[in-house]
């Protein structure tokens, strides 16, 4: 939880946004939080039921501070018909798949259509291809070549890190460039508007105060 | 070793003692628990259920806890030593010798017994004798073929085997008996329940199982768990239960906790975190030593109704947290994380005594909930939002309990099931002594495509092996619990039945003339459209009920024949496929794999069609069923054994198959006549 905490204190602008992790299982996606929100990376992780949640926060820059909200989501096929809703509201998603099992790009590609179809029609979407510590160990047992991936998500309009969750190599990146691209400009003008996940912050209030949860659809601070 | 002479025979004077005084206190709450049992007491058949097949006397029960050191439950962190008194011990072996007989003599004494947990030398053996799972004989004798079956989820089952329970010894080694034992287990229910194959959370419902019990009977244990204490619904492809539980504690928690419902409401936390807690029956986040307390309870009391007196126990407890909270992600962040189970302070006699306070969880009062859900059609969210398409559509095709129905076919086929094998000489039966065995359980198949497939075989292959999927052999599952997806192949194929049935009968036959199998190919095409599709509003619906029961138990025969063929070819061609695998490499990694054998796609394709053929039979039952509760309740005449057929077999089964045919007897032991909530 003190992970979570905003480093309001020297921050003038926090915003809040909600984040899905989508992906096939056992490409990673709840390895890719962990080391994200605590830093650590267990061997031994249980397989996702249902959802996990998790929140962390990070300094854009000396004044900007983002927070993300993450539902961490099962990845078996059969809880596709559960996902909707974790991502209603998502101001952002970071779809995973596995650079050493090509059909989990497969897999990932469909997320990222279903998302661009039935999620917010703003929603900043980045395809992670994590376990790139084992193909840097071994590139034979790659999969998925860079160059396939980045094309694809050129295509699809997507950001695009290849992580590891082990390692941690690319994921701080990869939250961060999620973190610029969301329009935390337009939100902070709008004080938690539309999207209203975003609050300014500049009165320095305690977490939870001038922040409500997306889908209460309440304002921000308004100061 | 001498026995004590107090311990060497169940002393039921003592225990009827202790059973008054318990009764006079009138401190133990035996609603939930007489429940499962008054739930029974109309099956008349259970009087026929001989006992448990093992008899303990409290001498032997201590013998056991003594030398219980060695089993993997001591694995489970901060679980208490099992030590009993005589009084305890002979509690016990009474229990455990005939749980039915004493739990129905001394309850408050059991009651007040399981509640304070089961000595964790005796669980699993409790668990079995309560579950009675133990009598399974039949399923018990298919346990290593299923295991040994390929089905579509055997690669996601291997998946998820280094992913239980990591914390538990015995769960650890990649590879070691833990996880092959979990694997056998989980492969075998994904056998044997084709329409549930795999779900990720089974393992978590699994795990606690195989610390107490070898896999066998964790097997039929679990296939308890699913079937009679109503568990299977939420693991279904479209998870259609799930919804049905969300909206039941949703009620509850409005009822019983207003004002932290409340204050959930007004930060916008929507109940999906129960979705965890549900399909892992809390083994995410709960100490091991607290979940095999919880599942104590779910045996003797049922499983949904522990399930959400559980939740509302633990949202109460953690009350002055949670209200103290004031964003969303201060509460979902807390009530999905171990620190939930912080407030029991790591001891399990808080949380049951907790949990038991809500006597509102009752089967009645759920029972209630359920019918106002299956008449809103749709689930009840939190926030107000609008259900997604998905979870909409499949929520209200869920008009039905699941139950209901997949009892009564699992009582009624095999009941009106003649085993003949055309063939009999066919090399097939002769090999597979699992034959005629599984004719009784019905194993559904374990070869068929998945919805999403990508197999190479035609759009139309693909389309009938949805429905086949949809549908396992036994026809344990109504078409009204199937897919959208199915549904709207269902229509399709009954339209094509229904319009043109020649052409429908000619598509079959085409199939199957290719076929070099000895089935007769008219057996396919029972289900033909119109000319054999019976008037709803006939005169005989029970006769025609009956016939239509027989055509399912036809089509039941071909696909098990089918069936048996099918792993014959595939026993074959398993080395040549392992070995193409290996060689790509897990690149097909969804959950459906492509089969390179194509006399296997060939059969797997007769066996979708006949499949179809099998779930439209069903859907016809059904229809059928429905029309006579509908003129039943509109006061119309109808024959009275059919009705009663349609009222009785909601919950009564057994008394289903006695009113109709009273020669036929009830599977047994191998089959249970109650649903235990």
């Amino acid at each position: 939880m003190s992970a979570s905490t905003p480093r309001s204190s020297v921050s003038s602008r926090f915003a809040q946004f909600k984040l899905v992790l989508l992906g096939e299982s056992a490409v990673g996606k709840s390895s890719i939080v962990e080391r994200f929100a605590k830093n650590v990376f267990d061997d031994y992780r249980e397989s996702t039921i249902g959802a996990a949640f998790l929140t962390q926060t990070i300094q854009l820059d000396s004044n900007t501070t983002v927070k993300f909200e993450i539902w961490d989501t099962a990845g078996q096929e059969r809880y596709k018909s559960l996902a909707p809703m974790y991502y209603r509201n998502a101001n952002c998603a970071v779809v995973v798949f596995d650079v050493t099992q090509a059909a989990s790009l497969t897999r990932a590609k469909a997320w990222v259509k279903e998302l661009q179809r039935q999620a917010n029609e703003n929603i900043v979407i980045a395809l992670a291809g994590n376990k790139l510590d084992i193909v840097l160990g071994d590139e034979s047992k790659r999969q998925v070549t860079t160059e396939e991936a980045q094309a694809y998500a050129k295509e699809a309009g997507l950001l695009f890190f290849e992580t590891s969750a082990k390692t941690g190599q690319n994921v701080t990146e990869l939250f961060t460039a999620i973190a610029k691209k969301l329009p935390i400009e337009s939100v902070l003008a709008s004080r938690g508007g539309a999207s209203g996940a975003v609050g300014s912050n500049s009165a320095n209030a305690r977490r939870g105060i001038d922040l409500k949860g997306p889908s209460t659809g309440a304002t921000g601070c308004q100061c | 070793m001498s026995v004590q002479p107090e311990l060497a025979a169940i002393n039921w004077n003592n225990l009827f003692a202790i059973e008054q005084t318990l009764l006079v206190q009138q401190s133990t709450d035996c609603s939930l628990f007489s429940d499962i049992f008054s739930h029974n007491a109309a099956d008349a058949d259970h009087d026929n259920v001989p006992p448990s097949t093992q008899s303990y006397s409290p001498a032997q029960l201590k013998h056991i806890i003594d030398s219980s050191g060695n089993l993997p439950f001591n694995d489970i962190p901060d679980l208490p030593k099992s030590s009993l008194d005589p009084p305890q011990l002979n509690l016990w072996a009474a229990l455990l010798s005939n749980y039915r007989n004493a739990a129905q003599r001394i309850p408050h004494y059991a009651v007040s017994a399981i509640h304070s947990g089961i000595p964790p030398a005796l669980r699993g053996a409790a668990w079995q004798v309560m579950a009675e799972s133990s009598s399974n004989a039949a399923l018990d004798s298919l346990y290593d073929s299923l295991a040994e079956e390929w089905t579509p989820f055997v690669k996601i089952i291997g998946r998820d085997l280094n992913r239980t329970f990591p914390e538990i010894k015995m769960f650890q080694e990649r590879g070691g008996p833990g996880q092959v034992k979990l694997g056998r287990v989980l492969r075998a229910y994904a056998a044997y329940d084709i329409q549930v194959g795999y779900c990720q959370g089974l393992t978590f419902l699994t795990g606690p199982l195989l610390l107490h019990m070898d896999d066998r009977a964790a097997f039929c244990t679990l296939i308890q768990l699913m079937e009679d204490y109503n568990l299977r619904s939420m693991f279904t492809a479209d998870m259609a239960g799930l919804q049905l539980r969300l909206y039941q504690f949703e009620r509850l928690f409005e009822s019983e906790l207003p004002e932290l419902h409340a204050h959930f409401l007004a930060l916008g936390v929507s109940n999906i975190y129960a979705s965890q807690w549900f399909l892992s029956f809390f083994a995410v986040t709960c100490p091991l030593a607290m979940l095999v307390r919880l599942f104590d309870l779910v045996f003797a009391e049922g499983a949904i109704p522990t399930l959400m007196r559980t939740a509302l126990a633990l949202l109460s407890r953690n009350s002055p947290i949670l209200m103290a909270f004031d964003a969303d992600e201060q509460i979902l962040q807390h009530v999905l994380g171990r620190s939930v189970w912080d407030v029991f302070q790591n001891n399990p006699d808080t949380l049951i005594a907790d949990v038991v306070t809500f006597p509102t969880c009752s089967m009645n009062h759920l029972k209630t909930l359920e019918t106002e859900f299956n008449s809103n059609g749709k689930p009840r969210m939190t926030n107000g939002e609008k259900p997604s398409k998905q979870t909409s559509s499949s929520t209200t095709n869920h008009n039905v309990p699941l139950n209901k129905f997949s009892m009564f076919f699992t009582q009624q086929v095999p009941m009106a099931f003649k085993w003949t094998t055309p063939d009999s000489a066919s090399p097939t039966n002769v090999e597979d002594p699992q034959a005629t065995s599984s004719t009784t359980t019905t194993p559904s198949t374990s070869t068929t495509s998945l919805p999403s497939t990508n197999t190479a075989t035609t759009t139309t292959t693909s389309s009938i092996a949805t429905h086949s999927n949809a549908t396992p052999t036994s026809s344990r599952v109504p078409s009204s619990s199937l897919t959208p997806f199915y549904q709207a192949n269902r229509l399709s194929v009954a339209s094509l039945d229904s319009t043109d049935s020649s052409s429908s009968t000619s598509s079959s036959s085409r199939i199957y003339s290719g076929s070099n199998t000895a089935s007769s190919v008219s057996s396919f095409t029972i289900y033909d459209g119109p000319p054999s599709r019976p008037s709803l509003i006939g005169p005989s619906k029970s006769d025609e009920t009956l016939v239509l029961r027989e055509k399912v138990a036809a089509l039941s025969a071909e696909v098990e024949k089918l069936r048996f063929e099918l792993t014959q070819r595939e026993r074959i061609s398993q080395p040549l496929e392992e070995k193409s695998q290996e060689v790509n490499n897990d690149d097909d990694d969804n959950d459906d794999e492509k089969h390179p054998c194509e006399t296997c796609e060939k059969l797997r394709m007769e066996l979708a069609l006949a499949k179809t053929n099998e779930a439209l039979a069903n859907a016809e039952i059904e229809e059928l069923r429905h029309a006579l509760l509908a003129r039943k309740r509109s006061g119309a005449h109808a024959p009275s054994a059919s009705v009663s057929v349609c009222s009785s077999s909601i919950n009564n089964p057994n008394a289903a198959t006695n009113i109709k045919d009273p020669s036929e007897k009830p599977l047994g032991p191998a089959t249970r006549g109650w649903t235990i909530w």
